[in-house]
C-alpha cells in the first residue's frame, strides 16, 4: 500500500486539506467542554491560516459546510459586554446516535425497514443507514421477518423531498403530467402522504388553484425543488382542508344484471339483491360514473345494466363503438 | 462542483472512524464495498484521517490507524467514535420502511405492536410525521401463511380470484418463491391441479391454508410464459393509457403514429380496452380485433 506513498501525500495535500480541517474542527468542537472562541479557533486548529481576514471568511464557510451536512453548531454569547465574543461548540448528544434510546430489537427494525427503500437512486442513503445502525448495536436475527425485505414495495425516489418539505412547511414545485402526459409546473404546499397499493401519494395545498388536490409522485417529471419560505394564509388552509373532509359525495344507484358465478368485483359493492336462475339482480351503489361504466365494460357480456337508463345508453355506446372501430 | 465533493468526503470520513472502529481488521477492499467507492478514494481518506485529532496534533492527539497491509485498525479516535445522528433523509427513509413493515405483519404479531410503538417514538422525536395511510390489498395473515409454507416447504390449498377470467378457483399448490415485478407481489408456485408452474399475484389470494403435504416440485421455474405482442392509437386519456399498459414514449412508432405493447394474458388485453371507454383503438394482431368484436357485439344483444 505504501508504494506510492510520495504521490499519495501530495495528493492529500491538494485535495484532502480541506476535509481535514473541518474533520479538525468537528473534533475540536465535540470534545471541548466549553464553547471556543473565534481567536482559540484560528490559534489551536490545524489548517486555519494566512490573515485575519481570510481565516474569517475560512471559518464563516466552514461553518456553512458542517451545518449543510447536518451537523449542529452552537453558538452562545461568552461575555454580554462584548457581543462580538461569540462562543463555539458541537454537543455530543446532537451531534451522535443515542444507542441507548434503542433496543437491539429495535435497531434491528430499522435496518429491515431502510433495506425497503430498494431504488436504485437511494442506494446510497440505505447503504449510509445501514451503515450506522451497524455500528450503534449488533442485530438479532427474527426468523419471521427477513423475508419481507427483498419483496416490499418500492418507495418512489422523489418521496424524500415531499416530506421535506412537508417537515420544514416549505412549498415544493415540481412539473406534473396531466391526463394527456402534458407537463405542468406546480406549486404545493404539503399537508401529508400516504401509501395506495404499493403508489405512494401526498395531498396539499395547490397554491395556484388554491384548493387541496393529491398528487401520485410517480407522475412527476424531473426534480422536486424546495421552495423558499412563502407565507401561506393558514386561515385559508384551514378551512379548505376542512371543507375537502367533509364535502360528501354524491351517491348513485344502479340496477345491474350479473351471470351467476362471475362479477365478483361488482358484487362486492352490492347492497341488496335477488336471485334469478342464471343470473343475480344486484343494486349498486357508486359515486363516479366513469369509473363504475369502466367495471361494467371490463365483464364483457357478464353484466347488464338495467337502470338507470343514461348508464344504460352510455355502455350500449361504448360497445357500438368498439365494434364500429375493431371491425 | 468541488465544494460538493469535499462535503462529501467529510460525511464519509465521519462515518469512516466509527465504522472502523466497531470493525477492527476490516479488509480495504470490504470498506470501498460498504461505502460504495473505489479502494483509492478509501487510501485517501485514510491518509487524511490521519492528519487528524485534537488540537495538539502530537502523536499523542492524532487518529492512531494502520493500514499497510490492506487491513485497518483505528486507534486514538475516542471522540468521533459514536455514528452520526441520522440525517432528515435518512430519518424520513426509516419511518417510511417502519410504516410499511407494520402495514406487512397482522396485527396480533408481537412485531406488529412493537414497530408501531417504535415508529410513533421515532417520528416524535424527529418531529417528521408517519404517513396517514399505507394501504395494500394484501392481507398479511395471508402473507404470513404465505411465508410460513416456503420457510417449512410446505405445500397450501389456495382460492384465487383470476381478475382476467373473472372467476374463484381452489387448488392446491406448491410455493417455491415471492417476487416483485413492477410494483407488484407475485408467488411462484407449481401448481398440482394444473400440473404446471403457475403464478399468482398476491392480491388476488383470499383464502390460504397449509396442507399435511410436503413440497411435491422442487424443480425451478423452466420456462416463462410468452408475452403476446399489440399495437394501439391512442385516442384521449394518454396518461391512464400509458400507466396500464406501462408504455413508455420509446414504445411509439412514429410511421404507424402508434405504440408497441405486450402482455401475458390475452383476456387482460380484451377487457382492459373494453374499460378504457374508448381511449384507445387496437390495431394489431387481427386475432384480438376479432375476438373484441365479437365480445362487444355478444354484448350488443343485450341492450338490443
Amino acid at each position: 500500500m505504501c508504494c506510492r506513498e510520495g504521490d499519495v501525500r501530495q495528493k492529500v495535500l491538494t485535495v484532502s486539506r480541506k476535509s481535514e480541517r473541518l474533520v479538525n474542527l468537528v473534533i475540536a468542537l465535540l470534545a471541548t467542554k466549553r464553547s471556543l472562541t473565534k481567536s482559540e479557533i484560528f490559534r489551536n486548529i490545524e489548517g486555519y491560516e494566512g490573515s485575519d481576514e481570510s481565516m474569517e471568511r475560512m471559518f464563516e464557510r466552514d461553518k456553512d459546510e458542517l451545518r449543510s451536512i447536518g451537523i449542529e453548531i452552537e453558538v452562545s454569547v461568552l461575555d454580554p459586554l462584548f457581543e462580538d465574543e461569540q462562543g463555539y461548540r458541537i454537543r455530543p448528544e446532537n451531534f451522535s446516535m443515542d444507542a441507548n434510546g434503542f433496543t437491539p430489537l429495535e435497531i434491528t427494525y430499522m435496518s429491515l425497514a431502510a433495506q425497503l427503500w430498494k431504488d436504485a437512486t437511494l442506494d446510497d442513503l440505505t447503504q449510509r443507514v445501514l451503515r450506522k445502525l451497524s455500528a450503534v448495536s449488533s442485530q438479532i436475527d427474527i426468523a419471521e421477518l427477513p423475508v419481507l425485505a427483498p419483496i416490499a414495495q418500492n418507495v418512489h425516489p422523489l418521496l424524500t423531498e415531499v416530506i421535506e418539505g412537508l417537515i420544514s412547511h416549505q412549498a415544493i414545485s415540481f412539473l406534473y403530467i396531466d391526463s394527456e402526459l402534458a407537463p405542468h409546473q406546480r406549486r404545493v404546499s404539503v399537508h401529508s402522504y400516504f401509501s395506495k397499493k404499493g403508489l405512494w401519494y401526498f395531498t396539499g395545498l395547490d397554491l395556484d388553484k388554491n384548493d387541496i388536490r393529491t398528487f401520485r409522485c410517480d407522475r412527476i417529471r424531473g426534480e422536486v425543488e424546495i421552495l423558499p419560505k412563502i407565507k401561506v394564509d393558514e386561515h385559508l388552509e384551514v378551512s379548505i382542508s376542512k371543507d375537502s373532509e367533509e364535502g360528501e359525495l354524491e351517491k348513485y344507484f344502479a340496477i345491474v344484471k350479473v351471470r351467476k358465478g362471475r362479477g365478483s368485483q361488482i358484487r362486492n359493492l352490492s347492497s341488496t339483491m335477488s336471485f334469478q336462475d342464471d343470473h343475480d339482480l344486484l343494486e349498486i351503489e357508486y359515486s363516479f360514473e366513469d369509473e363504475f361504466l369502466s367495471l361494467v365494460l371490463w365483464h364483457l357480456d357478464d353484466v347488464e345494466v338495467i337502470s338507470p337508463e343514461s348508464l344504460r345508453r352510455r355502455v350500449h355506446n361504448e360497445l357500438f363503438d368498439l365494434v364500429k372501430k375493431h371491425e | 462542483m468541488n465544494k460538493k465533493i469535499a462535503s462529501n468526503q467529510v460525511e464519509r470520513l465521519l462515518d469512516l472512524v466509527p465504522y472502523l472502529t466497531s470493525n477492527p481488521g476490516i479488509s480495504i477492499e470490504q470498506i470501498a464495498k460498504d461505502f460504495k467507492t473505489s479502494k483509492s478514494a478509501i487510501i485517501d481518506d485514510l491518509n487524511t484521517l490521519w492528519m487528524c485529532g485534537l488540537p495538539g496534533y502530537t502523536p499523542l492527539e492524532l487518529i492512531d490507524l494502520s493500514f499497510d497491509t490492506g487491513f485497518v485498525t483505528i486507534r486514538n479516535a475516542e471522540v468521533l467514535s459514536k455514528p452520526r445522528k441520522l440525517s432528515h433523509h435518512e430519518a424520513i427513509s426509516v419511518i417510511v420502511g417502519l410504516s410499511i413493515l407494520r402495514e406487512a405483519i397482522p396485527d396480533s404479531s408481537s412485531h406488529h405492536i412493537a414497530i408501531s410503538e417504535l415508529v410513533n417514538r421515532f417520528s416524535e422525536s424527529m418531529k417528521i410525521p408517519t404517513p396517514v395511510q399505507v394501504r395494500s390489498d394484501i392481507s398479511p395473515e395471508i402473507r404470513q401463511m404465505l411465508q410460513r409454507a416456503l420457510s417449512e416447504n410446505r405445500c397450501v390449498r389456495i382460492t384465487h380470484f383470476s381478475f382476467n377470467k373473472d372467476i374463484e378457483t381452489e387448488r392446491t399448490i406448491s410455493p417455491l418463491q415471492l417476487r416483485f415485478i413492477e410494483g407488484q407481489e407475485y408467488l411462484e408456485a407449481f401448481c398440482t391441479d394444473a400440473d404446471e408452474f403457475r403464478v399468482f399475484r398476491l392480491d388476488r389470494i383470499r383464502k390460504v391454508e397449509i396442507t399435511d403435504d410436503g413440497l411435491l416440485a422442487n424443480q425451478n421455474i423452466s420456462e416463462e410464459s410468452t408475452a403476446i405482442g399489440f399495437t394501439i392509437k391512442i385516442l384521449k386519456n394518454a396518461r391512464q393509457v400509458f400507466e396500464t399498459f406501462r408504455i413508455t414514449s420509446s414504445d411509439f412508432d412514429a410511421v404507424k403514429g402508434s405504440y408497441q405493447c405486450s402482455a401475458y394474458n390475452s383476456d387482460w388485453i380484451v377487457r382492459t380496452i373494453f374499460s378504457l371507454k374508448g381511449a384507445v383503438h387496437l390495431t394489431e394482431p387481427l386475432e384480438l380485433r376479432r375476438i373484441i368484436t365479437e365480445r362487444a357485439r355478444k354484448a350488443l344483444e343485450i341492450y338490443k
